[in-house]
């Protein structure tokens, strides 16, 4: 489904070139549940940004369903991103004077039938009775379920999730994973985390250092 | 009764499913969006009552002395009495239908920018009805004035301006700015389209030194009577008489209120250029502010382009609001001038004058492109991921 080819992402830094992401090869299949982990620092953020196509290698490739993104055009890559690709990241940020529910329907504009997709999510997710309230008036926890539910609203193929329980407690993170864990009977999942406990329940770990792969666990 | 109690917490689809509304986000973010369009609306409201009544200079002359789209006047240079010469010329014009001889005096006016002279036309008994009907003008009140009475008949507009009622004294020789020998009573009123006075030639004659004598020459109809003017202003010579005609009137007035036009237009194009730059700078902070919204849209797969129509589409429903809410205040701040301040006074103002709000249109689209301008390059620039990493 998703496939990274020796992908390297390097920048520059003062007078040096650092690899964020060096030659990593790694793949996401239709149904599974992939974590990436490893230290702060470690490049898996870079390599999510990768995946998604929110960056483009420096070398290699990316492929999702055989179509190499970096070869996609600006407008493709968008339209990738809204249409097949869901987002979670670490900061559960909402758009601050948008209800939760108007939030989720951010992802999805005008589709009427997203409404009551929207709604199915919030009563999976325990979100029915906060619908009408607005961001500040949620707490950490349902904030990052109300994101979880706006990555999903658009049934996408692939939720990709940076750090998504770094900003909460124990109990809610592991509500969060468990909801994004159980996406995998729709999608993929792919995860960025720090917190091996976080991937359990994955299919399958990507483990990096220092931008390198340094060991694939199948679970 | 549980069911209702859900429904009730769950917003309405037609506001739920357009979440990046314009409207949405105006009446959301009232904080920060009514503060910008309360300028635009301070800015259209300055600039559309200061336009309205700078241009009732050209409504007022124009109406003040609007009979001279009826008649042209042909008055004396070396004499009391125009020279036979010129006369000849005038009544061998076949299209001159009618020719008057009128003495006149005159009176003053208030108007917001001073005191404007006034002519009271000396007429014989028969030429006053021939002379109102031609001016399009009839008596409402009171009556004409007699042959060789001090009197005269004013237009109801003249005599509001000049607080009169029928049986005051117009002109006496102790009012400096309408002097006369005699008290001249205000013996009747007259209503029509235009202002109008009139007064008995042979009082002016008598009482008025030296007596001029100038000839008023009507065309068949108002329609022709440039053609007259025209032709008349082409066959007399100007060493023996000078015509006053509606046409050198306009004429004179566009020149002379040239300049003012023109410090009216700097003013205007430095006022909107001064509030198209604040407007682009506050858009440039809200946008900072909402940098993180931005990046989460873009990540989101929202395309640079979608991301500057929507900002386009909210500064365009505010300055469509403010404009908007601008121009019904303008008008609102004008009915009530004109209702308690020149009406009463007899002085002209047109609330509702268009060309006048055509002035305040710059300000709108300015300000939306200020703010496109100052906003684009940082959407285009903006990285999505910088920000996330950074806030989102």
């Amino acid at each position: 489904m998703l496939v990274t080819d020796e992908v390297t992402l390097a920048y520059r830094e003062a007078d040096r070139v650092v690899l964020a992401v060096d030659r990593v090869s790694v793949e996401v299949k239709q149904g599974e549940f992939v974590g990436i982990m490893g230290p702060s620092g470690s490049g898996k953020s870079s390599l999510l940004y990768l995946m998604s196509g929110l960056k483009l290698p420096t070398s290699g490739e990316v492929r999702y369903r055989n179509r190499v993104i970096h070869l996609l055009s600006e407008r493709e890559r968008m339209q990738l991103r809204r249409r097949e690709f869901g987002f979670v990241f670490q900061q559960p940020y909402l758009l601050p004077y948008l209800t939760a529910l108007e939030n989720v329907l951010v992802a999805v504009p005008g589709d009427r039938e997203a409404y009551g997709r929207a709604l199915e999510l919030f009563e999976q997710l325990g979100l029915s009775h906060l619908a009408n309230r607005y961001p500040h008036k949620l707490s950490g926890g349902e904030r990052q379920r109300v994101c979880v539910a706006r990555a999903m609203v658009h049934q996408p193929q692939i939720i990709f999730a940076d750090e998504p329980t770094a900003s909460l407690d124990h109990i809610n993170g592991h509500a969060v994973i468990r909801l994004l864990a159980d996406y995998r009977e729709r999608g993929a999942v792919v995860v960025v985390t720090h917190d091996p406990e976080m991937l359990a329940d994955a299919d399958r770990v990507y483990s990096l250092r220092d931008g390198r792969l340094v060991q694939k666990v199948h679970v | 009764m549980q069911t209702a109690e859900k429904r009730e917490a769950i917003p309405p689809i037609s506001a739920a499913t357009n979440p990046l509304s314009a409207w949405l986000f105006f009446r959301r973010n009232l904080s920060r969006t009514a503060p910008v369009a309360l300028v635009i609306v301070l800015s259209v409201v300055l600039i559309g009552t200061v336009v309205t009544i700078i241009r009732s200079i050209d409504l007022t002359v124009l109406t003040v002395y609007g009979y001279n789209r009826y008649f042209l006047v042909a008055v004396p240079r070396n004499g009391n009495r125009v020279d036979p010469r010129a006369e000849m010329t005038i009544r061998a014009e076949p299209m001159a239908k009618q020719i008057y001889r009128i003495s006149v005096c005159f009176t003053n006016i208030h108007t917001i920018f001073g005191k404007f002279p006034f002519v009271l036309f000396g007429l014989t008994q028969e030429e006053m009805p021939k002379m109102l009907r031609l001016t399009r003008m009839k008596l409402v009140e009171g009556r004409l004035p007699r042959e060789g009475e001090a009197a005269c008949a004013l237009s109801v507009g003249i005599a509001r301006n000049r607080n009169l009622k029928v049986g005051d004294v117009v002109l006496a020789p102790n009012i400096e700015d309408s002097f006369a020998p005699v008290p001249v009573k205000l013996v009747g009123l007259l209503d029509g389209e235009n202002w109008f006075a009139v007064t008995s030639k042979e009082f002016v004659q008598k009482n008025y030194f030296p007596p001029l004598e100038e000839i008023v020459v009507a065309a068949p109809t108002p329609d022709q009577q440039p053609e007259l003017d025209r032709r008349l202003s082409k066959a007399l010579d100007k060493r023996q008489v000078r015509l006053f005609t509606f046409g050198q009137l306009v004429r004179e007035l566009r020149s002379s209120l040239r300049n003012l036009y023109l410090i009216m237009n700097i003013v205007i194009a430095i006022v909107v250029l001064v509030i198209a730059i604040m407007m682009g700078m506050l858009s440039n902070i809200f946008f900072m502010q909402r940098l993180p919204e931005f990046a989460l849209l873009a990540a989101m797969g929202y395309t640079r382009g979608m991301l500057l129509w929507r900002v386009v589409r909210e500064t365009a429903l505010l300055v469509a609001l403010g404009w908007t809410v601008g121009v019904l205040l303008s008008m609102g701040i004008l009915w009530g001038l004109y209702w308690w301040v020149f009406e009463p006074r007899g002085m002209l103002l047109q609330p509702m004058d268009w060309q006048a709000y055509q002035y305040t249109v710059p300000v709108p689209i300015a300000v939306l492109a200020f703010a496109a301008m100052s906003v684009g390059p940082r959407l285009l620039a903006m990285d999505p991921v910088l920000v996330i990493e950074r806030k989102v």
